[in-house]
């Protein structure tokens, strides 16, 4: 079962996308742009809003963001 | 007998770049641009920026005149600069009252030589291929036997909201230039493809719809124009060296790779952390790392790709000819 943080994500996610209505954890959001670059940034704030922390850039990487799996062991585990 | 214009080749004889000496690294600008702290965490670790050129005290001739004084030195004896043109990004780069291109022409002693100076911008970052294609056409109009151009571009970041483009790049100064001429030495241009996308015009005042809409095909457009680029030159893909692309971000690029399904290696970002994007003279100041570090193979092909807010997508394919190297 997924916490309630990774949801949010999930949700905004699927916010900007709306017409898709779900999104497995195993699916590669940057390599199918679902969260392009221009989005990143708000991508590492909404997992900052949802996990209750500051994201420490110089421990992670980018595969850490690579699907809602990896984001959801990174920073929601 | 002289050939039909139509049939001539554009060549760039010569290529040159220039950077300021003063380098920051991109923390150093946070304050000035009012980034915070995750905004700088992204630009760093995954759009891969990290130090950059710039220095405010720099007058705008001074930051030209290098890389255009070097590109004219290629000028052979009974040649002459017909054209002259100063490809920009930002529309505004000095008083309504200072005409920039004919300042540079001035300033490189073309006054009363019959250079003609203009001004081209409108594709933002791709202005600078663009007026490679429109100098070239000029050339082709004419006719004219020993007749050059001379491409000029380079520009500041001399405010904030210049120099920061939300989500997605630092701007940093750089200048470069490009001797021009037709069925000369130098490497041949063999296509040029460029598509703009009108809906995009409103540049940072995009809506929030419209920046996902715009960064959902950013990889794909600039797909399409490469591979119109590369099919009007009769090539493949697989025939091109390297891309020398626009130094945006590396995340951006990576998108791109993946759409373009090639190998990482086959885009040249080394500069992207030294150097950030240059406005239009990415490709250029690219091209002179690659050539100065004697990464060009004669005979090769590139591709010279950029992409413009407002938005413009363009791609060039040339073919290196190492003779006229010093």
């Amino acid at each position: 079962m997924s916490s309630a943080g990774i949801d949010k994500v999930r949700d905004w996610i699927l916010g900007r996308h709306p017409e898709r209505t779900e999104l497995a954890a195993d699916v590669d959001l940057i390599e199918s742009r679902l969260v392009d670059s221009l989005a990143f940034v708000e991508l590492v704030y909404t997992i900052e809003d949802a996990a209750g922390v500051e994201i420490d850039f110089d421990n992670i990487d980018i595969e850490d963001f690579q699907t809602l799996a990896t984001i959801e062991k990174a920073f929601f585990a | 007998m002289a050939r039909p214009t139509t049939d001539r080749r554009i060549t760039l004889e010569r290529i040159e770049s220039y950077l300021p000496e003063r380098s920051v690294r991109i923390e150093e600008l946070g304050e000035r641009l009012g980034l915070r702290r995750a905004e700088l965490g992204v630009f760093r670790k995954f759009y891969g920026l990290d130090t950059l050129r710039f220095d405010p005290e720099l007058p705008l001739l001074d930051l030209l005149r290098p890389a255009a004084r070097g590109a004219l030195a290629a000028l052979p004896e009974g040649g002459r600069v017909d054209y002259l043109a100063y490809a920009h990004t930002t529309q505004a780069v000095a008083p309504a009252d200072v005409d920039i291109a004919q300042a540079v022409g001035e300033d490189l002693g073309l006054t009363g030589t019959g250079t003609e100076a203009f001004g081209l911008s409108h594709q933002a970052c791709v202005s600078s291929l663009g007026a490679i294609e429109v100098l070239g056409e000029l050339l082709r109009a004419e006719g004219a036997e020993g007749a050059y151009a001379l491409m000029v571009t380079g520009e500041q970041a001399y405010s904030p909201i210049v120099q920061h483009v939300p989500n997605t790049s630092i701007m940093a100064d750089a200048a470069a230039s490009c001797l021009i001429t037709l069925d000369g030495e130098g490497d041949v241009v063999r296509s040029f493809a460029t598509r703009t996308l009108g809906e995009y015009a409103q540049w940072l005042e995009l809506t929030a719809e419209q920046n996902t809409q715009f960064g959902e095909q950013y990889g794909s457009r600039i797909a399409e124009v490469i591979h119109q680029a590369v099919a009007e030159a009769g090539l493949t893909l697989d025939d091109v060296d390297l891309v020398i692309p626009h130094n945006v971000n590396k995340l951006a690029w990576r998108q791109t790779i993946k759409e373009l399904e090639v190998a990482p290696e086959k885009v040249f970002l080394d500069n992207v952390p030294r150097y950030s994007h240059t406005f239009a003279s990415d490709v250029f100041v690219n091209y002179t790392t690659l050539r100065d570090e004697g990464r060009l193979v004669d005979g090769a092909h590139y591709l010279l790709v950029s992409v413009g807010l407002g938005a413009t997508f363009g791609a060039m394919v040339i073919t290196h000819r190492a003779g006229g190297e010093e």
